[in-house]
């Protein structure tokens, strides 16, 4: 659609979406690109540097790496998508709500978001996987409870600007319903902000992700995640250096194509005039 | 009977108060924006309120169309009480900013069948896509338009669509806020002409507020002078411009730069618009008006000026 | 010997569709002590000449492409470099903006702006610089100076700022004052003010004001040369009262036709019909052509038309129009 076209249009926009579509398609052809199972233990050849046979080397387990980093993009790309649209969702909802309604709504609702923001991210989100016990659902809940907020202040400020616009004021005369004021007319104008702040916070999702790993508190090994790819490779970096440096990359990779996403995105999704 | 009557209509606004008016315990002071404004909107005129930055108009144009409700008196239309926007839709509004006016993210066409479906829900899609033809030729745009997004077109175009827009429900009443003003002349006049045109072919009344005297000296039949909050004079629109009365009236005709003529050496008037806070129990204008007296201080009333004009001034009706 | 000599002036704007040439072929001269109006309407390129005489572009994508801007005792503008021409700025000549809040620093005080515009150009006391501001108010016809110079632009009223925008203007007495559309965003009577204002500056002081506008009305009243302005070009150049009571240029002749002041209760306005050409890609011929009710397929073939003087007008008042008598085709 209309989107997408002016995504391809501009630089950022375009690569972004290449990498985005080359990741996702090398998640998707993993068994083609690779015969080596990522799970699979052959410690004959364990710990062996990159190689024709194996692109990216093996680890100590002599799991295939370039499997395994392939295998595991799967799980980043999941986790970005749930632990960041879903909270995007709730806090865009929150948001727009505050904003148009005002009063107490907006007064409950922001308190609410104080509350959440008081706590420092980490901690709160260690709290919570900590009490629950860690997996990777218990990621997606904590993630739920602590990252709407950003997205409901940033649509709350567009709201309350949209909601001053003339044609606001115009569909007010013409008694359209609040619902519809709200969801027809303000939401779309409102979310842009939003949509281009959720790109960097898929990267700062992946990153949150990896650094849940380094505790031990998201995703369980023996999942390829690349957080817990890096810090099952902290005993070896000296001997196998490999093993750390290609999950490293591909966060950096998919942390980059985000972030060109986002750029596409912020210029595609201009109005114009 | 008036069409549209307001009736003593007040509206004013509570200025925040900071910690140390609150532990002084000053009382709470009022930003007055409309102050005690009778006025009767007959059928099938177009009646002018025209004045400066902080006169009310654009209040009084919201209150008068059920955007914001009255604090004090009454809005009436067709004789019954104003409670909000009108349900059927019979009185409508136009903006001034034609590019604030429009959501930037729907079609024309797309934001008029809203409107259309709204208020007649029974019309299947094409003819509601009909309906909107004909309110876009009604207004003088090509069918195309339909297709197109505010963006794409000029501001003279989102005008008439805004208007095409207002039109949709059938009104009776269109309040229009400085319709014109955003727009180069050569464009205001094709909009002035379609103004004019809806108000001799369709009886449709209009409500013009502006700050342009030489649009509503050419445009409307009265003409409703406001000075923070009242209003201070009201005449036909021939009457008012051969032969203003209120002093700040024609302090205002005689600043309006004319293409004809160099301007004359006095200054109309000096000072500036006061602080709207300081009120003041007689005559607002009086600090700034040539004619001041002690008299002045005491409260004005709407006086008779010949057959149908109104003004608030002493001065500016002959001793009987 | 003029002050300012503006000669065949391009200035382009970078723009996603292509580059846009805002002024095309603009030259005109401003003789010392003279108020010359240029009025046209939105996009026609009156503002983009202007800021292109001190190159004030607000970081717009825009560059002058071509043209001299010869200024009296300073040079050749559009060939000097940032450094010189930020020592002409201020100095030799002053730009007054559209909207006096965007043009102040919200968050200094009046006082302190003024005396900054005074302490860039020469050494001085804060005292000196202090009581300098204070005059300059006094000169501006600010009530109770001394109580604004401690304000913040926020607390004074639209036409107090413009009045503080135009003393630090007249800070260092230019001989050039440039104002884009200065009274626009004011209430008519404050407008009278602010225009009588520089008007009585012109007067005591001797400065030259380049004023720009669309309003026809403010251009009668303070202007005493006037230019028409088109789609990036002049269509129409002369002494006030002669360019509006006997317009030459189709155009000018249109823009005065629309005006509502000038029309009986009973007749119908004229409007121009159509929209201004694109100044990506501008048709050939006389850009006025396509909406011109006169216009003759020579109007439409080869370059604009230059400014000439026309037979039996008065000397000084120019016209882009090819058409012998404007009155019918011909010729």
């Amino acid at each position: 659609m209309r989107l997408l076209r002016n995504l391809l249009r501009n630089p950022a926009g375009a690569i972004g979406l290449a990498m985005m579509a080359l990741t996702a398609a090398a998640t998707v052809l993993t068994p083609l690109l690779s015969p080596f199972d990522p799970f699979a233990l052959d410690f004959a050849n364990a710990m062996q540097p990159p190689s024709a046979l194996h692109w990216f080397g093996t680890d100590n387990f002599g799991r295939d790496i370039f499997t395994r980093v392939l295998a595991g993009a799967v799980y980043d790309l999941r986790l970005a998508l749930i632990c960041v649209f879903g909270p995007m969702a709730i806090g865009v909802l929150v948001g727009l709500a505050a904003g148009y309604f005002g009063g107490r709504v907006d007064a409950l609702l922001m308190r609410l978001t104080d509350i959440v923001w008081a706590f420092p991210f980490y901690v709160l989100v260690l709290a919570i996987v900590g009490v629950l016990g860690p997996s990777e659902t218990n990621l997606y809940i904590a993630f739920f409870i602590v990252n709407w907020i950003g997205y409901a202040r940033i649509v709350r400020g567009e709201t309350l600007l949209i909601s001053r616009l003339e044609f606001i004021e115009a569909a007010r005369v013409l008694r359209f319903g609040r619902l519809r004021v709200m969801l027809r007319h303000i939401l779309p104008n409102a979310t842009t902000p939003a949509l281009v702040y959720s790109m960097s916070d898929v990267v700062l999702t992946v990153q949150a992700v990896a650094a849940m790993s380094f505790f031990g508190l998201g995703v369980q090994p023996p999942a390829p995640e690349w957080g817990l790819l890096i810090v099952e490779s902290i005993d070896f970096m000296r001997e196998a250096p490999w093993m750390t440096i290609f999950p490293g990359l591909a966060i950096v990779w998919i942390g980059i194509a985000f972030a060109l996403l986002g750029e596409g995105l912020s210029t595609a999704l201009k109005p114009k005039g | 009977m008036p069409q549209l009557e307001f009736r003593q209509v007040e509206r004013r606004f509570p200025v925040k108060r900071d910690l140390g008016d609150l532990l002084a315990r000053r009382d709470r002071v009022w930003l007055h924006a409309v102050r005690g404004v009778d006025l009767a909107v007959r059928r099938g005129e177009i009646l002018g309120i025209v004045g400066e930055s902080g006169c009310g108009k654009s209040t009084l144009a919201r209150i008068g169309v059920g955007l914001q409700p009255a604090d004090g008196g009454a809005v009436l239309f067709d004789g019954h009480p104003l409670d909000g926007p009108d349900r059927a839709g019979r009185l409508q509004m136009v903006f001034q900013d034609p590019y604030s006016s429009l959501n930037p993210r729907m079609t024309i066409g797309t934001q008029l069948a809203e409107v259309v479906a709204h208020y007649q829900p029974q019309l299947s899609r094409a003819d509601r896509a009909a309906r909107v033809q004909e309110i876009l030729a009604e207004v003088g745009l090509v069918p195309e338009t339909a297709l197109k997004f505010p963006h794409a077109l000029s501001g003279g175009q989102r005008q008439r669509v805004s208007i095409a827009r207002a039109l949709c429900p059938g009104p009776e009443i269109l309040v229009a806020d400085e319709p014109v003003s955003a727009l180069d002349a050569s464009v205001q006049a094709q909009i002035i002409n379609l103004l004019k045109r809806l108000n001799r072919d369709k009886g449709l009344t209009i409500v013009f507020i502006s700050h342009d005297m030489n649009v509503v000296r050419y445009l409307c039949d009265r003409v409703a002078v406001m000075y923070l909050g009242e209003i201070v004079e009201l005449q036909d629109s021939a009457a008012l411009f051969a032969a203003p009365a209120h002093p700040y009236t024609r302090a205002l005709i005689a600043a309006v730069p004319d293409v004809r003529r160099p301007q004359p050496l006095a200054e109309p008037i000096s000072g500036e618009i006061p602080d709207p806070f300081a009120l003041l129990p007689g005559c607002r204008f009086a600090p700034r008006c040539p004619l001041a007296e002690p008299a002045c201080q005491a409260p004005q009333p709407m006086r008779a000026l010949g057959p149908s004009g109104l003004v608030r001034c002493w001065k500016a009706v002959p001793a009987t | 010997m003029s002050l300012l000599s503006i000669r065949n002036l391009r200035t382009e704007f970078q723009s996603p569709s292509g580059i846009a040439r805002a002024v095309d072929g603009v030259s005109f001269d401003v003789e010392p002590g003279e108020i010359f109006g240029i009025v046209g309407e939105s996009g026609c390129g009156k503002s983009a000449t202007c800021r292109s005489i001190l190159r004030l572009f607000g970081g717009a994508p825009a560059r002058i492409a071509g043209g001299q801007i010869l200024l009296d005792g300073a040079g050749d503008l559009a060939a000097m470099t940032e450094r010189e021409l930020a020592q002409v700025r201020g100095r030799d000549a002053a730009f007054i903006f559209q909207d006096p809040l965007t043009a102040l620093n919200p968050t200094m005080k009046i006082g302190r702006q003024i005396a900054e515009v005074i302490l860039r150009h020469r050494k001085a006391s804060r005292a000196e610089a202090r009581e300098a501001a204070l005059q300059l108010l006094r000169d501006v016809h600010v009530t109770s100076p001394e109580r604004r110079l401690d304000a913040y632009p926020h607390e004074l009223s639209g036409g107090l700022r413009q009045r503080v925008v135009i003393a630090m203007a007249l800070a260092l007495r230019p001989r050039l004052i440039i104002a884009d559309e200065p009274t626009t965003a004011l209430d008519v009577t404050v407008q009278d003010q602010i225009l009588r204002l520089l008007k009585e500056r012109r007067d005591s002081l001797g400065t030259s004001i380049i004023l720009i506008t669309h309003d026809l009305g403010v251009v009668s009243q303070i202007c005493d040369r006037m230019a028409v302005m088109y789609a990036g070009r002049l269509v129409e150049t002369g002494r006030v009262r002669e360019v509006l009571d006997a317009p030459s240029h189709p155009y000018t002749r249109a823009l005065l036709a629309a005006l509502p002041g000038q029309v009986g209760r009973d007749r119908a306005l004229t409007p121009i019909e159509g929209a201004p050409p694109s100044l990506i890609a501008p048709p050939p011929g006389c850009r006025f052509a396509p909406r011109c009710t006169r216009a003759l397929a020579r109007c439409t073939q080869g370059d604009p038309p230059p400014l000439a003087p026309r037979a039996g007008a008065a000397p000084g008042h120019l016209d882009a129009c090819i058409l012998d008598e404007v009155s019918d085709a011909a010729a």
